[in-house]
């Protein structure tokens, strides 16, 4: 039995959160900036920079979820900084498990702009960031959208923001928000693919079928769609048998805010056209497209199946496979221990170095 | 000194003895895994077991005639499913004094324990699966109001059918009648995996039969509640649920409902599930200061074919 200490380095994305996959278990985590330090590495050029993060340390025995000991700098001088001691009462550093279910504060929204996406207001600051998934609810006159998650593809603004939920056919309501994950990683059901939402699918050809919650998908990947009939367009779910259609994926864009599937074998364009039902039809299912296994891509129309001739060998974007992770998750903001916009993780592009100690027998 | 020599003059040298006799722990019914098609994959052949299914062909309704030419072939085609296995384990560093000191056998307990929480990680797994995987539909005929509304008999109703027409197999045979007061028969059936919670709503429902009405419980799961029309309800307090995922933020119950074959349950040649103990002399060798033991295992749970598993979700009737 031995003490472990584990390192490693990154470089973040601008404000935006990063989670590394730990393992083992955390006793200590403790994180430089190194580019804000002044430092080069990692193809990030070191400049010393004031009021910034520069140093954190957490031990989630001793510390809130969330929070950081942290150290800033003070007013560059010449080549040097002093460092100010302190804490990050936000968006610091938070242990993560994917098996374990966790939400965010509830809040309220106060109205929505029905259209093909939907912007909400809230009547309180959001906190959401683009690529975290929320879930609708409580929604006074327009309850067809109770229970649904969705991807946040916007910020307008600290109270605004937006989801490729089509509510043409929707009033405007007050209802509840809250955070249950985030694109980057798994929920609690831990298993990849997942079964996701139809936001809307286009009368097309190629049909184009978008997704309320972004998850990656591949070419080749075989699915089926399972819409109640209140939403239209049966010509996807059945045959003149009964049987359930399956369909291969041609094209993809994973993008957030994007989050679309292309059926190149697929003409939509005298199909009844699918749309969310209004609350007169509440309540009703979900229309959802379902993971159903690995195609050949030899068959698909614009697409070069590779490797010749056997177009199937490659395709795993739909093997089962679980994902789930733990590790530790840290926050993003402006790069300073502001309580009300600060974060460890600032809006710069910076290099980092980070060290966790696994104690083998913690004494207190 | 004189007077009586009381416990308070003379207690005992030891007040307690343990009993030898340990407490039952909570053990939860693992319903999850009971449907799972097993299927064993080789050691030194990938991570990825990739599975095929052939699709059918039309049928030839048409006659031949009394021609030559032939009829047009139709082309042999397939689904191929894969799944990716991963390793799980967890362990005990058990002290030796902790064995020394102790008036039970730790060690017994400790095994005991670790069979446990290899059980219920591969239960969990499996449900976790069926979560993101099995394909949803809401229970809508319940009175509650809420979407998924509580569980009715129209919605077990719906339920099947779907697995039916997409011709899922039922997991279950008949229970015929027989001539016994308060008994009835039971239909061939699909077992519905839930929630313990969902109990007093399923004893609420119009037609519902207690295990205890069937005319036949000679083979009966410990789990197992009553049935549905064509669905027989197992239970356990590890069921399903997602939570504040209703139109009205309350619970949702995932009742998966899966047809014969609808998912494997994919192992490791020889590492379904190993129990690994290392004692003192290795995993402490200089002073022999601890031991451990702790159990692997490389597995995934895969769904084979969408359309004969379902998730059947609902939300409570009656309130906890």
């Amino acid at each position: 039995m031995s003490c472990q200490i584990l390192t490693g380095s990154f470089v973040n994305v601008a404000s935006t959160p990063k989670f590394i996959p730990i393992t083992a278990q955390i006793n200590e985590f403790r994180l430089w900036n190194l580019t804000r330090s002044g430092v080069t590495s990692q193809g990030i050029a070191g400049s010393l920079t004031s009021d910034r993060i520069v140093e954190a340390f957490f031990n989630p025995n001793l510390m809130g979820s969330g929070t950081a000991l942290i150290k800033q700098n003070g007013t560059v001088a010449g080549v040097l900084a002093p460092l100010n001691n302190g804490v990050a009462a936000i968006n610091g550093m938070s242990l993560f498990d994917s098996s374990i279910y966790a939400q965010g504060p509830t809040i309220a929204i106060a109205s929505f702009v029905p259209g093909t996406t939907t912007v909400f207001t809230t009547g309180a600051a959001h906190g959401f960031r683009v690529g975290d998934n929320v879930r609708i609810g409580n929604m006074t006159s327009a309850p067809e959208m109770g229970g649904l998650v969705m991807t946040v593809t916007a910020v307008g603004s600290p109270t605004t923001f937006t989801t490729l939920f089509d509510s043409t056919n929707s009033l405007t309501s007050v209802g509840s928000v809250f955070k249950v994950g985030n694109i980057n990683v798994q929920n609690q059901s831990l298993y990849y693919p997942q079964w996701r939402a139809i936001a809307s699918i286009s009368l097309a050809n190629p049909m184009v079928v978008t997704l309320l919650v972004q998850q990656n998908y591949q070419i080749g990947d075989k699915v089926r769609f399972q819409i109640p009939t209140v939403f239209g367009m049966q010509q996807l779910v059945s045959g003149p048998n009964g049987l359930p259609i399956e369909f291969t994926v041609s094209a993809v864009n994973n993008a957030v805010g994007t989050q679309t599937v292309t059926f190149a074998n697929v003409d939509s364009t005298a199909y009844t056209a699918f749309a969310w039902a209004a609350a007169a039809n509440y309540p009703y299912g979900l229309p959802v497209m379902v993971p159903q296994g690995e195609g050949n891509t030899n068959n698909l129309l614009g697409v070069v199946p590779t490797p010749l001739p056997y177009a199937n060998q490659n395709i795993l974007g739909f093997a089962t496979q679980n994902t789930g992770q733990r590790g530790i998750l840290i926050g993003a903001g402006d790069g300073t221990n502001s309580a009300t916009t600060g974060g460890i993780i600032g809006s710069t592009v910076d290099a980092w170095a980070w060290e966790c100690i696994s104690s083998s027998q913690t004494y207190y | 000194m004189s007077g009586p020599t009381t416990t308070s003059i003379l207690p005992p040298a030891v007040q307690q003895q343990l009993s030898m006799k340990l407490l039952a722990r909570p053990m939860p019914d693992l319903i999850h895994t009971t449907m799972g098609y097993p299927i064993t994959m080789d050691q030194q052949a990938g991570d990825i077991l990739r599975r095929r299914r052939y699709q059918n062909l039309l049928t030839a309704p048409v006659p031949l005639g009394n021609g030559i030419v032939d009829p047009p072939a139709q082309q042999l085609t397939a689904l191929d499913i894969d799944a990716r296995i991963d390793w799980y384990g967890t362990y005990l560093i058990l002290q030796e004094q902790v064995m020394l000191i102790n008036e039970d056998p730790v060690l017994n307990s400790a095994v005991s324990t670790l069979g446990q929480s290899l059980r219920e990680t591969e239960d969990q797994l499996a449900r976790s699966m069926m979560e993101g995987g099995a394909p949803p539909i809401n229970c809508t005929s319940g009175t509650n109001g809420d979407n998924p509304s509580n569980i009715s008999p129209l919605d077990c109703s719906k339920a099947v059918r779907l697995l039916r027409t997409a011709n899922a197999q039922f997991i279950q045979d008949i229970i015929e009648g027989e001539n016994k007061f308060g008994t009835a028969p039971v239909r061939t059936a699909f077992f519905g995996l839930g929630h313990t919670n969902l109990s007093a709503d399923l004893d609420q429902m119009l037609g519902f039969i207690n295990v205890a009405n069937y005319a036949n419980n000679s083979n009966l799961l410990q789990a197992e509640w009553g049935s549905v029309r064509n669905i027989r309800f197992l239970l356990s307090s590890v069921g399903s649920i997602t939570p504040n995922a209703s139109a009205n933020l309350q619970d949702v119950y995932n009742i998966f409902l899966p047809g014969q074959e609808s998912y494997d349950m994919v192992d490791l040649d020889g590492y379904s599930a190993q129990f690994i103990y290392a004692p003192p002399e290795i995993a402490s060798p200089r002073l022999r200061l601890y031991q451990t033991a702790g159990w692997k295992m490389a597995q995934v749970f895969n769904i084979t074919n969408t359309s004969w598993i379902v998730n059947l979700r609902c939300t409570l009737g009656v309130a906890i």
